[in-house]
């Protein structure tokens, strides 16, 4: 069945397979693509955390691959992009089709099956860079060529397509926190979500022949608790808590601000149109023309917000606060050089100063006699 | 004058709701052929596990057609399996199908990107007004018995990890050290370590039975019955399956279609792996065939 929703993220009206309804609270995500090493210590962490079990050997719920060449399932976005074909963004809002909307007739979802061999490699092209590196290359700005890391985890899009294609409706959406979730009880394995999903975050256990994904740690979640992914990341890129809707977001919730009043941080593959609620602070140095097809027109807008932050101290309050709690921050405000993160309900969690205080020590210790290596 | 203009707008308008999604979506559609099936009465054991005995073979066949399922999305694209030969026989206790079909591929291999091939035999629980026969109606369920070409391999002991993966190499869990035992308490924590299995979803390959017994409540309402009590076997030999399916003719569970009566309906699906076939993806009976039971 085709229902008539919006979608803010393209803001217009689309077609998806159920009617519009909205969680009670939307978990959400923002990754910092700037600060992230590639370290992975945040996909060990979900590994070892949801998927050690047998079936599982291939699976990465979170993943952490290099652009533009690398890919988990391999060139997944290259083969549904060149399935969706050239779309336009308009002035205000996106004029192509959404794979929802191109879904060929009899199929409820723009698809398609990745090979089994696709899962195999979770880190083919890895730091691997845009273009050849010229003999007498030197640096410059921009840089003439590029890489970035993305990590990705389930999108727990607003309109999921694999909620959408599931035909046996064992895919839901929590009310409580917009958790998107296979019940693994009545799962029959047909792999419809699988197909469906974009951006790929639907794997298959050959041992229990069931669709397994994210879960966004939802008993971590429940009790106020940062993701596994989130909680354990080093480069402290992650920010997590809820997303409001355009038109009710707050200036203090920290999701809201860096999406919806800043516009730093966008979501992936808007054109999609599964209103992803995982969202990306662009990278400054890669090709604009890469990016704006990644996240959407506002890109440019973006970086230039981000690199303004020095001057923005809210903005660069909410950056530091950034990964500074294994606590979802869900309010914040930054006072007196110091940014605060607090619950909902108002308890402060964690306080960061916007510039680390200095201290200079002599050269000299004269009660040692000695001189000193570091002095700051 | 006014009923001669609005009555034809009504008429147009009534036509185009009726081809939206949403009224398909209410369309019950209930379909008998012509064709019937006629189950022979044969008394003593019967051939259950054996689809390659000349006691099949010799009854005589109803070749029935098959055309791709095109009502609910996902819908299947390209026809597969044209049509199937059934046979039926009957002991008074037990009913069996035998359903064989031409298949260049043996496919019954589980991973991301394979599919099984398999058959089902329906019935609706109310013979007097039967439902939608390809996943029942609103209220008005079908009963289901499902074979799948995988399921019965892994009954046989195939681990598709095994066969996929055969230099695979991970950590053994703790609690399975070689040459130790598992205490029932680590037995729990592996079992919780397969989502699947700890619910005890019935569709876990080795835990399912070879035919599965399932009502069907149109397309999303599908449930695995406690009581399964139907017994089958498939072989594929030179590029054809030979597949039996037997349930009881007399069952206490209400969940069962009643065969009792002597006549009944019948509809049938058909997977062909190789060519992606699951779920709904499946070429179907155009209607229910009559079902005659000889006693």
């Amino acid at each position: 069945m085709s229902h008539e929703v919006f979608n803010w993220q393209i803001n217009r009206k689309m077609t998806y397979w159920y009617p519009e309804h909205r969680p009670g609270r939307q978990f959400a995500g923002v990754f910092d693509i700037n600060k992230c090493i590639a370290c992975q210590t945040c996909s060990l962490a979900c590994k070892t955390t949801w998927t050690s079990g047998k079936g599982q050997e291939l699976m990465f719920w979170n993943n952490v691959e290099t652009k533009p060449w690398g890919g988990y399932p391999t060139a997944w976005d290259v083969n549904i992009l060149s399935r969706l074909g050239p779309q336009k963004w308009g002035a205000d809002e996106y004029e192509g089709a959404t794979v929802f909307e191109a879904a060929p007739k009899g199929e409820r979802v723009l698809q398609y099956q990745p090979e089994d061999g696709d899962w195999c490699n979770v880190n083919l092209g890895e730091d691997e860079c845009s273009g050849i590196i010229e003999k007498g290359t030197h640096l410059k700005l921009p840089h003439a060529v590029w890489f970035f890391y993305l990590q990705r985890i389930c999108n727990h899009c607003t309109y999921p397509a694999c909620l959408a294609a599931c035909p046996r409706g064992a895919i839901y959406k929590r009310p409580e926190d917009g958790v998107v979730l296979i019940d693994q009880k009545n799962c029959h394995g047909h792999r419809e979500c699988m197909k469906a999903c974009p951006y790929k975050r639907v794997f298959f256990n050959v041992v229990t022949g069931t669709s397994e994904k994210c879960i966004a740690c939802y008993p971590s979640l429940e009790s106020g608790k940062c993701n596994r992914c989130f909680e354990t990341c080093i480069g402290k890129i992650r920010l997590q808590g809820w997303i409001s809707t355009p038109e009710k977001a707050r200036e203090d919730n920290p999701v809201d601000f860096l999406v919806h009043i800043r516009k730093v941080a966008l979501p992936l593959y808007p054109q999609f149109g599964t209103e992803p609620n995982v969202y990306y602070i662009p990278p400054k140095q890669a090709d604009p023309v890469f990016l704006r097809q990644m996240f959407g027109p506002g890109v440019d807008k973006a970086i230039a917000t981000y690199k303004n932050a020095k001057n923005d101290p809210e903005l660069l309050g909410l950056l530091l606060l950034q990964g500074s709690s294994d606590r979802v921050i869900e309010r914040f405000r930054v006072k007196d050089g110091t940014a605060i993160g607090y619950t909902a309900k108002g308890a402060e969690i964690v306080r960061v100063p916007l510039k680390e205080p200095l201290h200079v020590r002599p050269y000299k210790d004269v009660a040692l006699d000695v001189f000193r290596h570091n002095v700051t | 004058m006014q009923r001669k203009i609005i009555f034809p707008i009504l008429t147009v308008f009534l036509l185009l709701w009726y081809c939206t999604p949403e009224a398909s979506a209410q369309k019950k559609e209930v379909k008998i052929l012509p064709e019937k099936v006629v189950s022979k009465f044969q008394a003593g054991a019967l051939p259950l596990t054996d689809p390659t005995s000349g006691v099949w073979l010799n009854l005589p066949a109803s070749t029935v057609k098959l055309i791709p399922q095109d009502v609910q999305e996902p819908k299947l694209a390209a026809p597969s399996i044209g049509s199937i030969k059934v046979r039926s026989i009957n002991n008074g206790s037990w009913i069996a199908f035998h359903i064989e079909w031409e298949d260049a591929t043996e496919d019954f291999n589980l991973r991301a990107d394979r599919y099984s091939d398999g058959v089902s035999v329906e019935f609706p629980l109310n013979p007097k007004q039967p439902p939608d026969h390809r996943m029942g109606s609103e209220k008005e369920p079908i009963h289901l018995l499902l074979w799948k070409a995988y399921q019965q391999k892994a009954k046989e002991g195939t681990s598709f990890l095994a066969l996929n993966y055969p230099n695979r190499w991970s950590d053994y869990s703790p609690y399975e050290l070689p040459g130790h035992s598992v205490s029932p308490a680590h037995a729990a924590e592996i079992k919780g370590l397969l989502p699947a299995v700890a619910l005890g979803n019935p569709i876990v390959p080795g835990t399912a039975p070879v035919v599965e017994e399932i009502n069907a409540e149109t397309w999303n309402k599908v449930t695995i019955q406690e009581d399964q009590d139907a017994k089958g076997k498939g072989t594929w030999k030179d590029g054809r399956w030979y597949v039996v399916i037997a349930r009881p003719v007399i069952t206490p569970d209400p969940q069962d279609a009643p065969l009792d009566g002597g006549s009944s309906y019948v509809a049938f699906a058909c997977w062909d792996g190789a060519k992606a076939n699951q779920g709904p993806r499946k070429m179907v009976t155009e209607g229910w065939l009559s079902l005659e039971i000889g006693k």
